[in-house]
């Protein structure tokens, strides 16, 4: 059909919202995932102390401006990716779809994500709200790990498409490392990282705290965040680059100047070995958390291996990066290096076992770093949903209404060539 | 929320985070965003010929030729100026061009002015109908807005009054009756508030303003029609007048919904105590036959 309009594509994670119309490169909006809501102090049950007279379920905020909302409790429906609590995400999607998108739900269709090993029950709910309140024309739920690798065909050749790989989402509280075979994911190889954006920060946060008395302690963090932000980068050798700073300070040493807002004053900083120690803890994170000391190229080895042995070689020939903290120069690199030494060492091991009569098949170890990692997930929607395949398999409001909200359950893989 | 706001946040984002860092002197990136907003309304932001310090905004509006009957490209070239272009972009229906490289001291302004976009391109037909109704003059020919695919909104001015009135469909029988109960309450607004317009709502059946048109008639149809008086439309109340009705439509169906989610949470509320009575009927184990254990973790037997 033409002249419809673009679908919505409405990304809920733990700490931010990304919304925006299908089409376009980037989200139109990021806020907080957050609703603030005026709570009574009436004794009782959540539920029913939400039960009002009047309008008063219409005075609430998200986003932003949830955050400076003053005398409203601010609430967070989502908890590790999953929906927690289906009255505020309602409310939530209310003030998405009419105050920021400004869409009607009636002409759009609507892509929203899950994360990997969200509940089908969950999906029966968001169904539920999406179709009964809003009457959506159709909907499609979509795992995120398959939209990030959606979104790395952006910079590869059209024969190259394909859904199976490993993701590595990296986003501000921890680190996913999920295995992928042809768009469904194996939800028993999933790993987690504890070492994330946030880790990043404290620990060039508490390198700088050392080193430079001059940063005002209010601001400790946020020059911590600008240094991680602006001037990291991942090193292939940590002494080969402590020799490099050493030899030549002045190349390497780089300047970072902040305001403090009380004084008004100006103060300047050296930022050294932070800019490849911040993001190094990946690589060793026993810099940082002394509890988790495995490498990040020896957990993704890990859930390879754990894999089916059928689809191991193609989840080792695309790993894909996904998420802001993954974004370091030569982040790519340096996982491609290390993680191809372990597997050419397990090759070697094999040959050396059976005496050199076996020669096994090098190994494809291929890291994809493109421009769209950031908003992977967002974008990998935003480029499904603007193929005309999607409104193929998305489910309509017609089907919802004859055989109920159970088609959720399940929704079909779809914009990988055969 | 209660009301709907009307200008478009995502728009006036995208021109801010331009503006800023076109004064910031950072390196200025293309840009190719598609937006919608209510009532099928198209934006394009877009570099024109290629040019990144060419900032082309574009608006579609299907019911366009509609509005320019009642001098929409008038009023457009009254508030944008020099920043109207005079061709719009194919397939669009008015575009703006701003220029990188000069912006404008108060650009603030400039930006809520273009987030307003869709609200003037509506004005016009409204704006028109109440000055004919402050002259006095009877216009006996009504505008007819298809401000959506199957929707329409007629206007008419008398000498004492303007009535607007709004065609809607209600596409799931759910609607309809929230919806009447909604448009009671509206009716019953005057009680209220002394000042409020007048508001008669119909169902299935036009009323009988329309009667001679061929006005949609159906089980799933509603008209509202708002009569409004001097007081509304006099130069003072009138942009607020046209900022409340010119969205009416949306209003109407935002509040339908969050009605809708509103009942939702009645009805979890309602189940959680439900199964709280389930639960406290269900019968207890008996507890004859289970052995009760000692803190040392041998059975406990009663001798009798």
């Amino acid at each position: 059909m033409t002249g419809r309009l673009p679908p919505c594509i409405v990304d809920v994670g733990t700490g931010y919202t990304k919304l925006g119309f299908a089409g376009n490169h980037e989200p139109q909006m990021i806020i907080p995932s957050a609703v603030a809501i005026k709570e009574t102090a009436k004794v009782g049950e959540q539920s029913q102390r939400r039960l009002c007279k009047g309008v008063e379920d219409l005075d609430f905020f998200i986003g932003d401006e949830a955050m400076d909302a003053t005398g409203y409790a601010v609430k967070y429906p989502v908890r590790h990716g999953i929906v927690e609590d289906w009255d505020l995400m309602e409310k939530f999607m209310e003030q998405c779809i009419f105050k920021y998108l400004r869409a009607e739900p009636e002409d759009h269709y609507f892509l929203l994500t899950e994360p990997p090993l969200n509940t089908p029950e969950n999906r029966e709910y968001t169904a539920e709200i999406m179709f009964e309140s809003f009457n959506v024309p159709g909907l499609y739920i979509a795992v995120q790990a398959v939209l990030s690798l959606a979104a790395s065909w952006a910079s590869r050749q059209a024969t190259e498409r394909s859904l199976t790989g490993t993701v590595i989402d990296s986003g501000d509280g921890v680190t996913h490392v999920i295995p992928v075979a042809d768009g469904y994911v194996i939800g028993s190889c999933i790993k987690h990282i504890p070492i994330a954006g946030r880790d990043i920060t404290y620990f060039v946060q508490s390198l700088l705290r050392e080193r430079e008395p001059n940063i005002p302690p209010q601001l400790s963090m946020e020059t911590a965040k600008a240094v991680k932000e602006k001037f990291s980068y991942i090193c292939p050798d940590i002494a080969k680059e402590f020799n490099k700073y050493d030899s030549d300070p002045s190349k390497w040493i780089k300047q970072y100047e902040g305001k403090n807002p009380v004084n008004n004053q100006t103060f300047s900083i050296d930022i050294g070995y932070e800019r490849f120690l911040g993001p190094e803890i990946f690589f060793h994170p026993e810099f940082a958390n002394p509890d988790f000391t495995t490498p990040i190229s020896e957990v993704v080895d890990n859930v390879i291996q754990n894999c089916p042995i059928d689809v191991r070689r193609p989840l080792y020939k695309n790993i894909v990066l996904s998420g802001g903290s993954t974004m370091f120069k030569d982040f790519d690199r340096r996982l491609q290096r290390d993680l191809k030494r372990i597997v050419d060492a397990r090759l070697r091991i094999t040959e050396q076992l059976s005496g050199g009569r076996i020669k096994p098949k090098p190994i494809d170890v291929n890291v994809i770093a493109h421009k769209m990692q950031r908003y992977a997930v967002w974008f990998g929607g935003s480029m499904l949903a603007s193929t005309p395949d999607f409104y193929q398999v998305c489910h309509t409001k017609a089907e919802y209404e004859e055989k109920g909200p159970s088609i959720c359950r399940h929704n079909p893989v779809f914009g990988a060539m055969a | 929320m209660i009301l709907l706001e009307i200008n478009n946040r995502i728009l006036e984002e995208t021109l801010t985070v331009k503006i800023r860092n076109a004064l910031n002197g950072h390196r200025p990136e293309s840009i190719d965003v598609t937006i919608a907003d209510f009532d099928s309304v198209l934006y394009h932001l877009s570099n024109l010929n290629g040019d990144k310090m060419k900032l082309r905004v574009s608006i579609s509006l299907k019911f366009y030729k509609e509005l320019q009957e009642h001098g929409a490209d008038e009023l457009i070239r009254k508030v944008y100026g020099h920043y109207l272009m005079s061709e719009p972009e194919s397939g669009y229906s008015v575009s703006l061009l701003l220029d990188l490289e000069h912006v404008p001291e108060d650009w603030p302004e400039l930006v809520k002015k273009v987030g307003l976009l869709k609200r003037n391109c509506f004005a016009s037909v409204f704006q028109k109908y109440f000055e004919c109704q402050e002259e006095g003059i009877e216009t006996n020919k009504r505008a007819v807005i298809h401000y959506r695919d199957d929707e329409t909104m007629y206007v008419e001015a008398k000498t004492d009054r303007v009535t607007v009135v709004f065609s809607t469909i209600f596409k799931d029988p759910d609607d309809i009756v929230i919806g009447k109960v909604f448009m009671q309450e509206f009716k019953e607004g005057k009680r209220g508030s002394q000042t409020a317009p007048h508001v008669l709502f119909s169902h299935k059946e036009p009323p009988l303003e329309l009667q001679d048109t061929q006005a949609r008639v159906g089980e799933n149809i509603g008209y509202v029609t708002f009569v409004l008086f001097p007081r509304h439309t006099c130069k003072a109340a009138r942009d607020n007048t046209i900022n409340l009705i010119h969205i009416f439509r949306d209003y109407l169906h935002y509040h339908i919904k969050c009605s809708k989610a509103y009942i939702h949470t009645r009805m979890r509320a309602k189940t959680s105590d439900f199964l709280k009575v389930l639960n406290r009927a269900r019968p207890e184990p008996n507890k004859s036959h289970t052995d009760k254990k000692t803190v040392t973790g041998r059975s406990f037997v009663r001798s009798n």
